[in-house]
């Protein structure tokens, strides 16, 4: 079977219906056209197609039409008479859309940081109470730290912070940074209490409370801490904070030195206890310096306080107690005179094997560091040998200042029992107030507006300095497949699809 | 070459059109008889000399023009009256923007892309009423209009094409653009829409013609470039 070879694409035969075809292009095909019957076929298939095409024809236009364009037009040169032809016309439509454009994009904004800025508000919060409780942490490792070093607790926070030219001192131990030394960092304000003698501590004892700055936005709980390292959050012990902190007071033990032979040992159990208590009282004020006697009575002191006393609200005080633990009973049982009890309960963890234990291994790490101190003492072997033995005496020197740390700590845990404490007045209905006046109302809604727009304006840009480059990354990522997509929806729709 | 461009456009005659009931009409309009006297001036000047004032180069451009547009968009719109609408938003349009038209391209290429941009529009619009309000979307289907009407077979095959393919071959048949102007219009490569355009033909002639029969030769299928039998 022979074949003759076609020069011409179908497509080119259509093109040169059309008149789509080049000059020279045009003509060869013209020539192929007499030569080949099925190219000549082709082209006359198109030319029939385009006349039974055009079968579709559609009714003339309506006269109407006519004469509402030119209507428009007469309107149209009479405004533009009017106007000398001026773009202002013109660019009225495209101007105001181009503000409703504006317009809408601001209002995404606003909506955008409507629902954003409570979030970002309660994250803040969030952040300054975690950096809050970081804080405190960081303040009780210090505290040890310093108590080793100087076989007491500080009297101020700024013996904390470091000294202005030197070596480090008592009065500027160095032990934290300078903003946190000043006793304001990330929304809070830190009030250090020292207590010179609290029991049979020697070093003293202190408590810390961290109050949010402004409360409703820079923070929302209050933490307190004091030497036995528990955290609380509104009166509330956080339990994974203290063992936390207690592992970090156990590294920041390595500068202290300290004999335990000190220490006496304990006979009998050793119980760990807590009790809480909530009472209903009649008169609040006389409670609390009731409870405040009780307590110098029994030589204990307070951790932690706190008092509600809002309008509407009944007003409570919320304490924490510390109360040597041969004094608890009798304590509890004088803090139950102060009203009516709704809850009580005690408890009590005992940490004898775990003291006895501790003990035992201190005992042990001693006669380590005895023997160790002894073959130092000979001088024997080369200076390697001599290297390794002091390496090895200085991580046994490690191991006991952090078992004597644990052993005060479970101690002092021991010695003193927590009472958590809640005392409520008794509900009582009182006739409201009356209403502030006018002038009174319209002031503070002033002040709280002038306030809620500050703030609304400060959050706006806070939300934008901290969004505003992540949103600008994504919009210039997502732009070029965005406009696309775009591009291929209005195709699709001009074309009806 | 882009200066040299509005100096050929403009010195370009009124371009000879085939469509076959949109040719435009200037010597049998009696809007004007100033428009008779417009006869044979191109499109391109007659737009320049609306531009600058000229009410009587308006009157001819749209005696020109009017049943092309109204073709264009009855041919894409189920609703006469829609059709009407848009055809007379199209010549609102072009009044509106006259002062700032600069002669780039042809006129008529000109005058379709802003019939088109209007058809685009009024779909979206329809789409989103049709989303938001229920009311039924108004899909060109010209397949569905009276079955007296001429061509009923053609509307019903050009129907049933591709949109885009759809869409080309209209511009192609009706509004007589070449490809350069189509692919412009339609923001596509030329060579896309000379094959696109083929294919809507080759697709549109099986739609029309009757089934063949086997020993019937479909002359365009085997053809292909470099072989014949």
């Amino acid at each position: 079977m022979s074949t003759t070879t076609h020069p011409f694409a179908p497509e080119e035969v259509m093109a040169f219906v059309d008149g789509e075809l080049s000059a020279d292009r045009a003509q060869s095909l013209t020539a192929h056209l007499d030569q080949c019957a099925e190219c000549s076929a082709l082209a006359g298939n198109f030319r029939r197609e385009s006349l039974q095409i055009a079968g579709w024809q559609v009714e003339m236009v309506p006269e109407r039409l006519g004469r509402q364009v030119a209507a428009a037009k007469v309107e149209n040169y009479t405004t533009n008479k009017a106007m000398r032809g001026s773009e202002v016309a013109q660019h009225r439509i495209p101007t105001l859309k181009f503000a409703l454009g504006i317009a809408s994009g601001i209002g995404v904004v606003l909506l955008l940081v409507a629902i954003s800025v409570p979030n970002l508000l309660r994250s803040r919060m969030a952040a300054n109470e975690a950096s809050a409780v970081g804080s405190l942490r960081t303040l009780n490792t210090a505290a040890v730290t310093y108590s080793n070093t100087y076989g007491h607790y500080p009297r101020l926070l700024e013996n904390f912070g470091p000294p202005r030219s030197g070596t480090p001192t008592e009065h500027a131990a160095g032990l934290v940074d300078p903003v946190l030394a000043a006793g304001r960092k990330s929304g809070y304000l830190f009030v250090y209490h020292s207590v010179p003698t609290v029991g049979q501590t020697s070093k003293g004892a202190y408590t810390i409370n961290a109050d949010p700055i402004e409360p409703s936005s820079s923070g929302g709980r209050h933490f307190s801490t004091d030497q036995t390292g528990a955290i609380y959050a509104d009166g509330v012990d956080l339990s994974g904070t203290t063992l936390s902190v207690k592992s970090q007071e156990r590294d920041q033990y390595v500068m202290a030195e300290q004999d335990a032979t000190k220490r006496p040992s304990e006979p009998g159990p050793m119980i760990a206890r807590t009790a809480e208590l909530k009472l209903v009282v009649v008169k609040l004020d006389e409670a609390r310096e009731g409870m405040d006697r009780i307590l110098k009575q029994h030589k204990g002191h307070v951790a932690q306080l706190s008092a509600n006393a809002e309008s509407g609200a009944v007003p409570t005080v919320i304490a924490s107690l510390r109360v040597p633990a041969d004094q608890v009973d009798s304590c509890i049982l004088d803090m139950k005179k102060l009203g009516r009890v709704t809850q009580e309960s005690q408890a009590g963890e005992e940490v004898t094997q775990q003291h006895a234990d501790l003990v035992a291994r201190l005992k042990n790490s001693r006669n380590t560091e005895t023997r160790l101190h002894d073959v130092l003492q000979q001088r024997g072997g080369k200076i390697a040998d001599i290297l390794e033995v002091e390496k090895e005496s200085a991580r046994v020197r490690g191991e006991i200042e952090q078992m004597e740390a644990e052993q005060q700590t479970l101690e002092h845990r021991v010695e003193f029992a927590t009472i958590d404490l809640k005392l409520a007045e008794e509900y009582k209905a009182q006739l409201s107030s009356p209403a502030p006046s006018v002038a009174t109302q319209l002031r503070n809604a002033f002040v709280n507006g002038f306030r809620n727009t500050f703030e609304s304006a400060l959050a706006l840009v806070l939300f934008l300095a901290e969004a505003g480059p992540a949103i600008l990354f994504w919009l210039v990522l997502l732009f070029v497949p965005a406009r696309l997509l775009w591009r291929r929806y209005r195709r699709s729709l001009a074309l009806g699809a | 070459m882009q200066d040299a461009l509005p100096a050929l456009i403009l010195n370009s005659e009124a371009l000879p059109r085939q469509a076959m009931d949109e040719t435009p009409s200037s010597q049998t309009n009696p809007a004007s008889s100033t428009a008779s006297v417009s006869a044979g001036v191109s499109d391109e000047r007659l737009m320049v000399a609306f531009s600058k004032g000229s009410p009587e180069a308006f009157t001819e451009l749209f005696a020109r023009y009017k049943q092309p547009i109204y073709g264009f968009f009855r041919r894409r719109l189920a609703e006469p009256t829609h059709a009407e609408e848009l055809t007379q938003e199209t010549f609102l349009a072009l009044l509106r923007a006259a002062s700032r038209y600069e002669p780039r391209a042809l006129f008529r290429t000109y005058l379709y892309a802003i019939g088109f941009k209007i058809l685009r529009a009024h779909r979206r619009k329809a789409a989103f009423r049709a989303t938001f309000f229920g009311q039924p979307n108004i899909v060109p289907d010209p397949s569905k209009r009276d079955a007296t009407e001429s061509g009923l077979w053609v509307r019903r095959a050009v129907a049933k094409l591709d949109s885009m393919d759809r869409e080309i071959l209209l511009l192609r048949e009706y509004e007589q653009l070449s490809y350069a102007e189509i692919a412009d219009l339609l923001q596509l490569p030329v060579n896309t829409v000379r094959s696109r355009l083929f294919r809507a033909r080759t697709a549109l002639r099986n739609l029309l013609e009757p089934p063949v029969e086997s020993s019937t030769k479909d002359v365009t299928q085997p053809i292909t470039k470099g072989e014949c039998p």
